[in-house]
């Protein structure tokens, strides 16, 4: 009897979700009607400048909210014009800001994690406080993210406040992302406070600087990497690197010997800024290191360096390292 | 003796039935874990947390291994798909394990590979590689050529071969969304290391639209036999993995489309060369070192991205299918035994190799045996029939009302199969599961399980037929 009543609801269930279905397609075809006559007006309004009715595009209902924040999203994805962004600002500050507060309400996850998106989307500042709000009450760790991130685009005092207070919230991916939305400037309020906030943070700072090649912290990499903590100076040395910056080797050598082959194969990266004549000692002995990584990052160096590949000739000729001679070989081949 | 055989009869009959609702219980419990995660996830935007993972800064990069032993049908759009993945920065290894078909010149004429000497660490043992090729068009794009060694050691040579801290493994029948390598890889990234490997949800792609290694249309394929596959596929990823993956306790996640980080996977020894379900193997195998080495580490199954592979058409290529999959699971169960129950080896052990052994490994025999009791109880007495009735009605709930709810848990998340009449198709499937489809697995896993017994070791040759239409991408 069970199973039969099992079958029967799960019957019932197909037809109700056959139903959802068709009113799904029809939901689409007039999404779809509603998206072909809207997304001309709004492009003539952002694209071509010309003259709309701001009032008249404001949705009323689910659906037309549905499709304009589908158009508006596509500009804000895909653009990066800041007058266009700066209009779509604009309508969405006026007129969107009570269908997202409503969902940030919401007792459904999914559509707060929706509305939290948007607002940083859209940079919905009259939300800020409902997102204060909402950070009381109780929040998952999305949300709290998502929420600092709004903060880390519209609210910077408070992104350092809640960043100094809270000790290990995120994991350095996180952190990354935060920082992602950060202005250079704002970055740099940040080193002024960088041992108030947490590990993971640093080490997503200093990641952060040296992705957007950032030279005028080198001096700040390069106080880092006599850091106790080898993971800082590895970032450091990482950083320093991507800036592109040409390294004083003085302050260097040091890793040529270090006990940590990451260390040893950073510098050995960095050893490429120089010329060969002050460089070819140290990499000849990075070539011999034990880590395979290392030596084949010390020939790809060479390799790159002028005159690189004379050097490497001879080391063939006079080395009896076999796996040395191996990669030396293969980047004397490369483009012969 | 009437007595005895009486007795004899109700204490199988019993057996099967408690078996039969412990298994029950057990999928329905995570039927209904499965529930709660998708309905959280349900109205949520994807698309947002792809596009921060866009980011090369907040992205690892990735080796993507393709092992290809006669894979000359569907080779060309496993490529094409890989490169049109959007993620910040990947490198394609596809290693050739000594096909005897045209996989290779297919490969070269396509992607104008050209030999190149290259040395790489050779950190886990593998056959000879015989050359070396770079593509010409896509710098990224490496094919290795080398001794037949099976699929595990085609793997293990992508490995050592790999520049990236994390690798792809992927079938060279199968096709990945453009989005598929960034969502397997958020739980890796966004946790800090934490998640050592991740697998990717499979589809079947027969009878859908596929051009240049992309699905344009997905479409129900009309043989019975894939559409019981289809049911069977989203069962098991619907029920099992994302339960299962809720609290560590993965063992499979398939070979199909799955990361793993390169460091801990040459730490546990990489794939076993000698193994015929290498990816169950490693999965155990990285588990056992995690435990072994009290390691706070995770192993994930991800139910969003979509791997499209291609599935047996012909009952004789399941069958052989169906056999070595049974057969690879016994032997890493077996291999591993002393995990099972042993609390050292904490949920792993107390929980998941326990359901694997008698609810994976031993089924077929309970199964079966209830088939059997079944048939035999009509031609014997009143108390053998009611037990038979029962025995059947709770074959039908395990068999079809589960894979009826399976099915319409995924039609409410997503709308894969669009058209009513698709469901009802595969409603229809659902329901005849019992009389033909799930017979005809037990007696192949069975096989499997003779094989095992027997250690009689027979890889099976899968006869692909490709996904693109002819004159496209072949």
């Amino acid at each position: 009897m069970f199973i039969i009543i099992m079958l029967l609801v799960l019957i019932c269930l197909a037809f109700y979700i056959a139903v959802q279905y068709e009113k799904k397609q029809a939901l689409i075809t007039r999404k779809n009607e509603y998206l072909n006559e809207l997304s001309s007006v709004w492009h003539d309004y952002l694209v071509k400048s010309k003259e709309a009715d701001l009032a008249k595009l404001k949705p009323s209902n689910k659906e037309e909210y549905e499709i304009t924040e589908k158009i508006l999203l596509c500009y804000v994805k895909n653009l990066s014009n800041s007058e266009i962004l700066l209009k779509i600002n604009g309508f969405a500050n006026e007129f969107l800001t009570d269908y997202y507060a409503l969902l940030l309400r919401s007792r459904k996850w999914s559509l707060r994690m929706n509305a939290l998106y948007r607002t940083a989307d859209f940079k919905l500042e009259t939300l800020i406080e409902e997102c204060h709000l909402l950070e009381q009450r109780k929040c998952t760790p999305e949300e709290i993210h998502q929420i600092y991130k709004i903060y880390s685009i519209m609210d910077f005092d408070s992104l350092v406040e809640k960043l100094q207070a809270n000790k290990d919230t995120f994991t350095e991916i996180e952190y990354s992302r935060l920082l992602t939305f950060i202005s250079d400037k704002d970055l740099n309020h940040m080193v002024t406070l960088f041992e108030e906030f947490p590990y993971k943070c640093q080490l997503a700072i200093v990641n952060a600087l040296g992705h957007r090649r950032l030279q005028e912290y080198v001096s700040f990499f390069e106080k880092l990497i006599l850091h106790t903590d080898p993971e800082m100076r590895l970032r450091s040395l990482k950083a320093i690197f991507e800036t592109g910056w040409v390294i004083d080797i003085e302050k260097y050598l040091h890793f040529v010997h270090s006990d940590i082959w990451e260390e040893r194969l950073h510098v050995t990266k960095l050893l490429g800024r120089l010329p060969l004549e002050d460089s070819y000692s140290y990499l000849q002995k990075l070539l011999k290191d034990q880590s395979w990584k290392v030596r084949s990052e010390a020939a790809n160096t060479i390799g790159k360096i002028k005159d690189g590949k004379k050097m490497l000739i001879e080391f063939v000729d006079t080395s009896s390292d076999r796996y040395a001679i191996e990669i030396a070989n293969e980047i004397i081949r490369k483009g012969t | 003796m009437e007595k005895f055989t009486e007795t004899i009869g109700l204490f199988f009959g019993s057996a099967i039935l408690i078996y039969m609702l412990i298994v029950i219980f057990a999928y329905t419990f995570m039927l209904v874990i499965a529930f709660i995660h998708i309905r959280k996830h349900y109205l949520l935007d994807k698309e947002e947390a792809d596009e921060e993972n866009l980011s090369s800064i907040n992205m690892k990069p990735i080796s993507i291994i393709v092992p290809a032993y006669n894979e000359e049908a569907g080779i060309l759009d496993t490529v094409h798909s890989l490169l049109s993945l959007r993620f910040p920065q990947t490198e394609v290894i596809i290693v050739n394990d000594g096909s005897t078909d045209s996989t290779q010149n297919k490969l070269i004429q396509e992607f104008k590979f050209l030999e190149v000497e290259k040395v790489y660490r050779q950190e886990l043992s593998t056959k000879p590689v015989k050359r070396i090729f770079q593509s010409a068009v896509y710098q990224g794009v490496w094919l290795i050529e080398k001794e037949n060694g099976g699929k595990a050691d085609a793997l293990n040579t992508g490995i050592n071969f790999a520049r990236f801290p994390y690798f792809c493994s992927i079938d060279g029948d199968s096709i990945l969304n453009e989005k598929s390598l960034l969502k397997v890889m958020n739980p890796i990234i966004s946790s800090d290391g934490e998640v050592i490997a991740a697998g990717g949800n499979v589809r079947i792609a027969n009878g859908s639209i596929v051009h240049s290694g992309t699905v344009r249309k997905t479409q129900l394929a009309k043989n019975s036999l894939v559409l019981m596959q289809v049911i069977e596929y989203l069962r098991a990823f619907m029920m099992g993995r994302i339960s299962f993956s809720k609290y560590n306790l993965v063992l499979i996640i398939s070979g199909a489309f799955s990361v793993f980080s390169k460091e801990w996977t040459v730490k546990a020894g990489g794939y076993a060369a000698n193994s015929i379900g290498e990816d169950m193997e490693l999965v155990v195998k990285l588990h056992r070192y995690l435990k072994e080495n009290k390691l706070k580490k995770r192993i994930e199954f991800v139910p969003d991205p979509v791997c499209w592979t291609e599935a047996p058409e012909k009952l004789s290529i399941l069958r052989k299918q169906r056999r070595r999959w049974h057969q690879g699971l016994i032997e890493s169960l077996w291999k591993h035994k002393r995990i099972t129950l042993n609390p050292k080896y904490g949920a792993i052990g107390m929980v998941s190799f326990p359901y694997f052994w008698l609810v994976e490994c031993l089924g077929p025999i309970f199964e079966l045996g209830g088939y059997l009791y079944i048939i035999a109880a009509f031609f014997l007495g009143e108390i053998y029939f009611e037990f038979a009735v029962l025995l059947a009605l709770l074959f039908i709930l395990y068999g079809s009302v589960l894979s009826i709810a399976s099915l319409l848990l995924d039609a409410w998340n997503k709308d894969v199969y669009p058209t009513k009449s698709d469901l009802f198709r595969l409603i229809f499937m659902s329901l005849t599961e019992v009389f033909w489809y799930k017979p005809l697995t037990l007696l192949w896993r069975m096989e499997g399980l003779m094989f095992f017994i027997i250690r009689r070791k027979e890889w099976g040759n899968m006869q692909r037929i490709g996904h693109s239409s002819k004159g496209q991408s072949i």
